[in-house]
């Protein structure tokens, strides 16, 4: 007989010691938008709950001299509704203003969102072009931070070992020739799972790319940076011909999937005209 | 159209059933409880083809708080063959079904057990503790091969072939000479859901007198013959109640949960209840039927249509249920509301192991609608008209005749429709960017409305009055949502001169009220209004009698408005006095009556030559919409929906209808697609099967024609189905017009439009 | 399996039950609760018929945990208004025709409340978002967008 249990730690304290009572037995739940739907379907069974939406450590959106710090359960509503990250990450808030619908985004959190690592994930792509790290919580209760360029391995298979816990998500903050842009397509206007994501950072001076950080959801079986074609922008003067031959490298640059909601062609086709919007949009809030 | 004079009917009042709906009261199918109820689990086939080998039940059988698990053994008469119509034994064709699945599968949903437990849970897991052993079959999966001779079989019989029509008018090869221009295209169109949001679910008890009752969300209380038959019970010991349903769209038309509920409170006497999940829901009832259509058109260099060929391949799925009437339908309106000189139109209905194809609204009018104003408007092109002049030239009118050779002697308003929803949709938006389209289209249709004429179609109703004025309606009438119960509320309350509030409708129940038919192709109004108006015109009558004598007045010039009866010369009586008096006197205080449809023989389905329909509803809608042509993304910015309704018996419900056909249809034409491989269902989630939801749609605009020229109570006609037919080839028609392209299938996603213009 | 007792407060009254971990809200309103009113459609948080107000915020029930909603106030739509006091809402969803089968109401209602508790003068766009949680598959949403403007700062009370 399988009896769960469900606990709900007022601080990390707490949090600790029921980490070490149940180790790996544990599942983290906040929102819940992605488990529930996953224990009805049976992909996972709980046996241990851990409910961490009310621990205040990881609720706060806190601005520090050099980084914005994101609470893991803090809600999506919270995020778009955030003053710091409305002024600091435009394109994380973009990103969660699209996610789901009104009442998925009053429940999920953006750690759980990070931690699902849906290959679509909506925050993934502009936190992986924000340089973002995470902060894990292990399961001796030691804490790490890890880059999330390093997190997500293959297909929903990230660097979470089970037991470890999101806390928090820090985001350098931009400097001012840093501009960016997220765009999603989906099939519909609300509660769309991305065909194609794009999230993009750039580091200009005077029509100078320094540095460009492209990232991606629906290209491949993890929300992924362009790297081949960042380098393509690095240290180049952006123009028509460079926008034009890096949109069809970073069209070819992945190897996405033909599914229900897109096939190959048009993913890679949506790739090319995204990357010009982006680049052209984020350009354009420079002045440039 | 002379402006009528009419209390109730014609007004916009807000449904007697409004404010239980708004407050919360109202008590759907799942919200009935009864103590100890058994939960019902279905085991659905692990393959679309398959050799059913056997089952072994017993380890579920033995799992804790398992009452029964049934299979098709269990089930006295498994196998039935319905011939369509009211009863089981009026009308045409014979469709065989089985309620559980036995020797052979035929797709992916079949039910192959049921679990009734003392929870879900517990019903959930004796699921998957039944072993079955199937043998997988090939299977077939496009109706086009399932026609070859040498295809799967996915019955019984040595053909997939179900039923296929004719209709032969002219010659059609003499026609083609005629014509100066000819356009040649296949169109397909994908299977859809009705994604109503009320899914499947019902409860069943052992009522006194062994009468087996089913409470259930039916748009067909009459069912309860075929529950009977299958359960092997007398006609009259199966009760069928249809509570407000939660949305039906002609998918809870057919039997869904009834029969396993019947069959476990025939076996343990106790009660029992079953609600479809979603997944469920999409996978295993009926759908709108994918078609292939091939269609020739040719007209002359000044638009005259001289001839259309159309072939229309109709996938039926698995099990026949609905689909020869769904293409009849088809084949009638496979030409459009437009005059022809020479007609040749073939359909076929052709079984496949996809999911079976039934009613879905508009029953097989807005496929073959995509197709022939996709045609209309590649004429125009090529001929350089606008698509509105070469409708015009074409328009069939009251009086003419469709290729069937049936005369439409009720009004035919379709070109008025056209040029109404034109004009309100007005010049076309600018486009504020380049790489954004504007484009503009619109669709015209026809769709009957009451159902085919040989059935013999009647419906009947109760009207009575109560001793201190109000009004009972009692009536088997199923209220799917579209204001059926209240429609007769307003037409009793429009004849005896009483408040809305006066009235009380009874309805739904198979054993208590009287049987008004399906709550299906658009006939509830037409035909339970009908008899409606009858029996509250009897009891009007009546009254008038006794009160006339009193009133010293000829019956027919009373008044009655206001709970009153008037005299012409001013002086009343309150309408209860009356009735008190008509009581003390031993006069009907009610009357039963029923109407009839016209009765037709079956007509000629080699030449398709006869009257099939009572009457058409025409209209059109026009949309315009704004293409992102690198994406492929359209807005819908306009939606106009202009009908002929002859006339509003609630303004507030029609253009209910009419905003929720367009949009229903609209999702038809742009996002919504059953994707299935191999007969697999890809899409069972509302994640995946893509509705449009709020942020998707503008608001609709809707203008009525009154022509007042219907067949229904006070001159109407049907608009539940009529709303929705155009809506497709209408967003269809836009999409081409702001890309120059057209596209031959639906729905019409960004990645087909991408794909048309050639980036990929 | 473990029970937990809890309290929810529905609707203002506090509802003392128990419930295992992992059952969800939806689930013990409509099988322990007899709150009938907060619907099934799809229990995987597509359709919105489930919607309730947990302190205020719209969510759907499906996807929470009843155990979560402990010590918290949940609101249906027999929260928002009654029949001898009906929400204004409920007064222009009569008035405009915006139900027609009725499933999708009670949680329509439910999401329209929270969008005019936070924005009591919502453009067109904002009222589609806000809604943006909820089918409906009978109005095709038109009479719902007009009974939602109709409510508006000055006509709430």
């Amino acid at each position: 007989m399988n009896h769960k249990e469900y606990f709900k730690p007022n601080n990390t304290q707490e949090l600790g010691q029921l980490v070490k009572e149940f180790g790996s037995k544990v599942t983290f739940i906040a929102g819940g938008t992605d488990l529930i739907p996953q224990m009805r379907d049976e992909v996972k069974s709980p046996e241990v709950f851990i409910d961490i939406s009310e621990i205040d450590e990881l609720l706060s959106i806190v601005e520090e001299d050099d980084v914005i710090s994101i609470g893991a359960a803090t809600k999506i509503s919270e995020v778009t509704s955030s003053f710091i990250l409305i002024t600091h990450c435009p394109i994380l808030v973009s990103a969660a203003e699209q996610l789901g619908n009104i009442l998925t985004r009053n429940r999920a959190t953006i750690g759980g969102n990070i931690a699902n690592a849906s290959p679509c994930s909506d925050t993934a792509p502009p936190l992986l072009t924000l340089n973002a790290s995470l902060v894990i919580r292990d399961i001796k209760g030691e804490v790490k931070t890890q880059s999330i360029n390093d997190f997500f391995l293959s297909y929903k298979k990230t660097a979470l070992q089970q037991g470890e816990l999101i806390t928090q998500i820090l985001i350098p903050k931009k400097s001012e020739k840093q501009c960016g842009s997220f765009v999603k397509i989906g099939q519909r206007n609300s509660a769309a799972i991305s065909v194609v994501s794009m999230a993009m950072m750039l580091d200009m001076d005077s029509g100078h790319c320094r540095q460009a950080k492209i990232a991606m959801g629906g290209m491949a079986p993890i929300p992924i940076r362009a790297l081949k074609t960042e380098q393509l922008l690095k240290n180049n003067t952006i123009n028509e011909a460079l926008i034009e031959s890096s949109a069809h490298h970073l069209a070819q640059e992945f190897l996405p999937i033909s599914d229900i909601r897109g096939s190959e062609e048009y993913r890679r086709h949506l790739t090319a005209v995204l990357f010009k919007r982006s680049i052209n949009n984020s350009l354009k809030q420079q002045g440039e | 159209m002379s402006k009528k004079n009419f209390n109730i009917i014609g007004n916009p009042f807000p449904r007697h059933d409004a404010w239980d709906k708004i407050l919360g009261e109202t008590l759907y199918a799942e919200d009935f409880t009864l103590s100890n109820m058994l939960h019902l689990k279905i085991l659905r086939s692990a393959h679309p083809a398959a050799k059913l080998l056997s089952i072994d039940t017993s380890h579920a059988e033995q799992l804790p708080g398992v009452e029964v698990v049934l299979t098709a053994k269990d089930v006295p008469n498994n196998e039935t063959v319905t011939k369509f119509g009211q009863t089981h034994d009026v009308g045409g064709f014979a469709g065989f079904s089985r309620a559980l699945a036995d020797k052979k599968i035929r797709f992916i949903g079949e039910a192959v057990a049921i679990v009734a437990a003392i929870d879900v849970k517990t019903a959930t897991k004796a699921l998957k503790l039944i072993k079955v052993e199937y043998e997988p079959l090939e299977g077939v999966f496009d109706p086009e091969e399932a026609l070859k001779d040498d295809a799967y079989k996915v019955g019984e019989e040595d053909t997939n072939l179900i039923c296929n029509y004719k209709v032969r008018k002219g010659d059609i090869e003499k026609g083609f000479k005629q014509a100066d221009v000819i356009v040649e295209n296949t169109y397909r169109v994908p299977m859809v859901d009705h994604a109503y949001i009320e899914p499947e679910s019902g409860v069943a008890w052992m009522a006194e007198d062994k009468v087996i009752t089913i409470r259930s969300a039916t748009q067909v209380i009459e069912h309860f013959r075929g529950i009977a038959e299958i359960l092997g019970v007398p006609h009259n010991r199966v009760r069928v109640i249809a509570p407000m349903v939660g949305g039906g769209f002609g998918g809870k038309e057919d039997i869904t949960v009834e029969t396993f509920l019947a069959l476990v409170v025939l076996k343990t006497g106790k009660p029992a209840t079953l609600t479809y999940t979603r997944e469920e829901s999409l996978i295993a009832h009926s759908k709108r039927h994918a078609y292939v259509m091939k269609y020739k058109t040719g007209a002359t260099k000044d638009g005259k249509l001289v001839a259309m060929e159309a072939e229309l391949i109709q996938d039926a799925g698995g099990y026949i249920y609905l689909s020869p009437w769904v293409l009849l339908y088809s084949t009638v309106k496979a030409t459009g509301p437009y005059d022809i000189t020479h007609v040749k139109v073939d359909t076929c209905s052709v079984l496949t192991n996809n999911t079976f194809g039934s009613a879905n609204r508009g029953f097989g009018g807005p496929q073959p609608c995509f197709a022939y104003e996709s045609q209309l408007n590649e004429l125009a092109k090529l001929l350089n008209m606008t698509p509105l002049d070469i409708r015009k030239k074409n328009f069939l009118h009251s009086g003419d005749a469709l290729a069937t050779g049936r005369v439409l002697e009720h009004a035919v308003e379709t070109e008025a429709t056209a040029e109404k929803a034109l004009v309100a949709l007005g010049k076309p938006t600018k486009s504020k960017e380049s790489h954004i389209k504007i484009g503009q289209g619109f669709a015209a249709s026809m769709m009957s409305y009451g159902r085919n004429n040989f059935i013999h179609d009647t419906s009947r109703s109760y009207v009575g009055v109560e001793l201190d004025g109000t009004v009972v309606v009692r009536c088997g009438v199923q209220d799917i949502g579209c204001g059926q119960c209240s429609s007769l509320a307003q037409i009793a309350a429009e004849v005896l001169g009483v408040a809305l509030s006066d009235v009380s409708v009874y309805y739904g129940d198979s054993a208590l009220t009287p049987l008004a038919g399906t709550t299906t192709a658009t006939r509830q109004l037409y035909m339970s209004g009908n008899a409606t108006w009858k029996a509250a015109k009897v009891v009007r009558n009546n009254l008038a009698r006794i009160a006339g004598e009193q009133l010293k007045t000829k019956p027919t010039n009373l008044v009655f408005k206001g709970n009153k009866i008037t005299a012409p010369d001013g002086n009343s009586l309150s309408l209860d006095t009356v009735i008190k008096s008509c009581a003390g006197q031993g006069i009907e205080l009610y009357a039963i009556e029923q109407f009839n449809a016209p009765a037709k023989d079956l007509i000629n389905f080699k030449t398709g030559q006869g009257q099939v329909f009572s009457d058409f509803t025409f209209g059109t809608i026009a949309m315009e919409v704004a293409v992102d042509t690198e994406t492929g993304k359209v807005d819908v910015l306009k939606i106009i929906s202009c009908f002929d309704v002859g006339q509003c018996v609630n303004p507030l419900s029609v253009e209910g209808q009419m905003e929720g056909g367009a949009i229903y249809g609209l999702g038809y034409g742009m996002c919504e697609d059953v994707i299935l491989n191999k007969g697999i269902t890809m899409t069972p989630s509302l994640g995946e099967y893509i509705l449009p939801s709020s942020m998707d749609v503008p608001k609709v605009q809707t203008i009525t024609i009154e022509s007042g020229g219907g067949v229904g109570p006070f001159g109407a006609k049907g608009i539940g189905e009529p709303s929705c037919v155009p809506a497709a080839a209408a967003f269809s028609n836009a999409v081409a017009d702001a890309i120059g392209q057209r596209i031959f299938d639906l729905p019409v996603t960004p990645e087909r439009i991408v794909r048309a213009l050639h980036k990929i | 399996m473990k029970q937990y007792p809890i309290k929810i407060i529905v609707n203002g009254k506090s509802r003392e039950i128990s419930v295992t971990a992992d059952e969800t809200l939806l689930d013990t309103l409509r099988s322990k609760l007899d709150v009938f009113e907060v619907k099934n459609g799809c229990e995987q948080g597509d359709c919105g018929a489930c919607t309730v107000l947990i302190e205020g915020i719209a969510v759907n029930s499906c996807l929470t945990l009843a155990i979560q909603a402990d010590g918290k106030e949940v609101t249906t739509v027999k929260g928002i208004g009654t029949d001898e006091n009906p929400h204004p809402l409920q007064e222009s969803f009569h008035k405009y025709g915006a139900s027609q089968c009725g499933f999708c109401t009670p949680g329509m209602i439910t999401s329209a409340k929270a969008l005019l508790d936070e924005n009591p003068n919502p453009s067109l766009n904002e009222i589609k978002n806000g809604i943006s949680g909820n089918f409906c598959r009978c109005t095709g949403y038109t009479k719902i967008f007009d009974a939602i403007e109709s409510v508006t700062n000055e006509n709430q009370s």
